[in-house]
């Protein structure tokens, strides 16, 4: 059986193929102004690469913030339960029962059961402060590219904090603080810590027994993730392909539930 | 058509049939929800009750922040917008005051040019004297309205409309029990359909069309498979709030079978006591069954009501949605977490429409909920 899972985020659009007993292949590209149009051509691109036609896919799973707006999905689901279902199949340890998801839009953390049953989530509120676009954002008023920005916090050699749990306000800190000549390495390592905090607070308020993976567009970003197992004490899981784990796991559960429907209608 | 879809366009058809009674010389009395004095006084004296919905739309509710500024709750400026935009067809208001922001939304109220009464309903309960010194307010505002209408308040006129109210809240009291059964017989929307009606129609016009409803609605299929239940608390969910219910019960995976809200239950409640004085009987069901939760105080009694309800609604998952700055219901959130043996969901979200983030919680609660269920976890 074949199964296509695509995880339509607010910034990417990321598309998985699964075939059952032979391995995966993904795509991800940029999600722009429709969302539902990007979604169709992820999938399009995801066939041809891979030789197949629609009729040859068993089922298409969507996700994601814009998982409604992709009319091709016949399976549709949040992407708290389908980044479970791909945490649980990206071969990380079984310990694991936690997962940090820091996307372009929002941040979650969820926490599951042995047998992935969710048992509870968080979701950031309506506020860029707590996103990855909080950091592109402040990349830009430094006016260095992402990856440097990332890079040079490493760099950093005094401790400043950022006040503003707004990123608007946190935008005219920095530029008060850039005009007292606070170094560039010091604003990026005080930015991220900024945001590590309020990941690590949402996990003491939902977290399990067990240990933490750290996925989605967020991971790719060292300086985060060293920053949030600062702040939590513990080291952070970060799976191979962490930005095509919803994806996958939309995939996943988009198998499992045309098996329970095939199930049902050989009953 | 079924009975519900025929209340449901009555109740959506009300104004127009309001504005031609005004023109006829009519008085309507425009009830703020969720705090209102107990519209059987409005009718005993001869105006149509009104009750007035919060806009579901963020034009009126900007309209509104000049007038109350940003630390009334949405609900407040909900209210008042929906009277600047829409320009209701009442001719004067009557309104209870609970908190401070209430008081200054009644204020703002004033200068859309409508009279105004205000009854003041107790914060705190069991406190010695109260319940007659409220039936004396009650008596007061029926005599300001009777004065204003020409029609006198009497108690004769007074237990009439008290009989009649009882019979819708046992309407309401029907449906609310069918939402509960296991299966449920009725949805969360269609109770709260019901409730609408109730608020925006003549109780006789709700008699008429309602009687049926809960018969129709139990005779249908039960929902399969089972829906998973949920209990909805939080401020308001009559009107322009109604996004987190319809998320939740879309698709028929869950249903809300019961709420702790200012617009549901609470505002039903049991009968109001039929013998004896009126205003004593208005006043005695006003304090034990408030239209709003917030005047639940000592909270202790909120919170035995919620805990009470939980347990009786056989509910799997707790779902509160509030709005900001709304503080008499948001500082119970931590105790009703404590409380709740069930999941519990806080959506809190300012605006009368649900974002991407809300819909994408209540439906990954929902996801969450059905799965518990059938592994056969914990509750």
């Amino acid at each position: 059986m074949i199964s296509v899972g695509i995880d339509i985020g607010s910034t990417t659009t990321k598309a998985v193929l699964l075939r059952e007993g032979a391995g995966t292949a993904h795509v991800l590209t940029r999600t722009g102004n429709l969302p539902g149009q990007t979604a169709r051509e992820v999938y399009g691109r995801l066939l041809s690469e891979n030789s197949l036609v629609e009729s040859d896919v068993d089922v298409v799973a969507t996700t994601g913030y814009g998982r409604r707006l992709a009319d091709f999905g016949d399976v549709v689901m949040t992407e708290i339960k389908a980044c479970v279902a791909g945490v649980r199949n990206s071969g990380l340890p079984p310990a694991v029962r936690n997962v940090i998801d820091v996307g372009g839009q929002d941040t979650k953390v969820i926490a599951f059961e042995e047998d992935g049953e969710i048992r509870d989530f968080s979701m950031n509120d309506k506020c860029a402060a707590g996103t990855g676009r909080f950091l592109e954002m402040l990349a830009g008023k430094l006016e260095l590219p992402y990856e440097e920005f990332v890079r040079v916090a490493a760099e950093a050699d005094q401790e400043i904090q950022m006040n503003s749990t707004c990123a608007v306000f946190a935008e005219s800190e920095v530029v008060g603080l850039l005009a007292r000549n606070v170094s560039k390495a010091n604003l990026s390592a005080a930015a991220h810590d900024s945001i590590a905090f309020r990941v690590a607070s949402m996990v003491r308020r939902v977290r399990h027994e067990g240990e933490i993976c750290f996925v989605g567009g967020g991971a790719a970003n060292t300086a985060l993730v060293r920053a949030v197992e600062e702040h939590l004490g513990e080291k952070v899981r970060v799976p191979p392909r962490f930005q095509m784990v919803v994806a996958l796991g939309a995939a996943v559960e988009g198998l499992r539930t045309l098996a329970k429907h095939r199930g049902k209608e050989g009953c | 058509m079924t009975a519900l879809a025929g209340l449901r366009a009555a109740a959506d058809g009300r104004e127009g049939a309001l504005r031609a009674g005004i023109a006829r010389g009519r008085e309507v009395v425009g009830l703020p929800v969720p705090l209102a004095p107990p519209p059987e006084i409005v009718e005993a004296a001869g105006a149509i009750p009104f009750r007035l919905l919060a806009a579901g739309d963020a034009d009126a509710e900007l309209r509104a922040l000049a007038a109350l500024g940003r630390d009334a709750c949405g609900t407040c400026r909900g209210l008042l917008g929906a009277a600047m935009v829409a320009h209701p067809p009442v001719t004067c208001l009557a309104a209870g005051t609970a908190c401070d922001r209430m008081r200054r939304m009644l204020e703002a109220f004033g200068s859309t040019g409508l009279p105004v009464f205000t009854v003041a309903v107790p914060r705190v309960r069991g406190i010695s004297g109260q319940r007659k010194a409220l039936a004396q307010e009650l008596r007061l505002f029926a005599g300001e309205l009777s004065v204003r209408t020409g029609v006198p308040a009497t108690p004769e006129r007074l237990a009439a409309a008290i009989r009649r109210g009882n019979a819708a809240r046992r309407i309401l009291r029907e449906a609310d029990g069918l939402r509960r059964l296991v299966p449920p017989r009725a949805t969360g929307t269609e109770y709260f359909d019901l409730v609408r009606a109730h608020g925006l129609l003549p109780v006789e016009d709700f008699l008429a069309l309602a009687a049926a409803v809960p018969g129709e609605l139990a005779a249908r299929e039960p929902p399969s498979p089972d829906p998973v239940r949920v209990l909805l608390t939080g401020p308001t969910l009559l009107d322009g709030r109604r996004d987190a219910l319809a998320i939740l019960e879309a698709g028929g995976r869950a249903v809300a079978v019961a709420d702790v809200t200012d617009s549901g239950t609470l505002a039903s409640g049991e009968d109001v006591p039929e013998d004896g004085d009126p205003f004593l009987g208005l006043a005695t069901h006003l304090l034990a069954h408030p239209v709003l939760a917030a005047p639940l105080r000592p909270s202790r009694a909120f919170r035995e009501r919620f805990a009470g309800t939980l347990r009786a609604s056989g509910a799997e998952g707790v779902l509160f949605r509030g709005v900001p700055f709304c503080r008499p219901f948001n500082s119970e959130v931590p105790a009703l977490r404590l409380l709740s043996t069930v999941p519990f969901l806080e959506i809190r979200e300012e605006g009368a429409a649900a974002s991407g983030q809300t819909r994408t919680r209540i439906e990954a609660f929902v996801e969450m909920l059905l799965a518990r269920r059938l592994s056969g976890g914990p509750p």
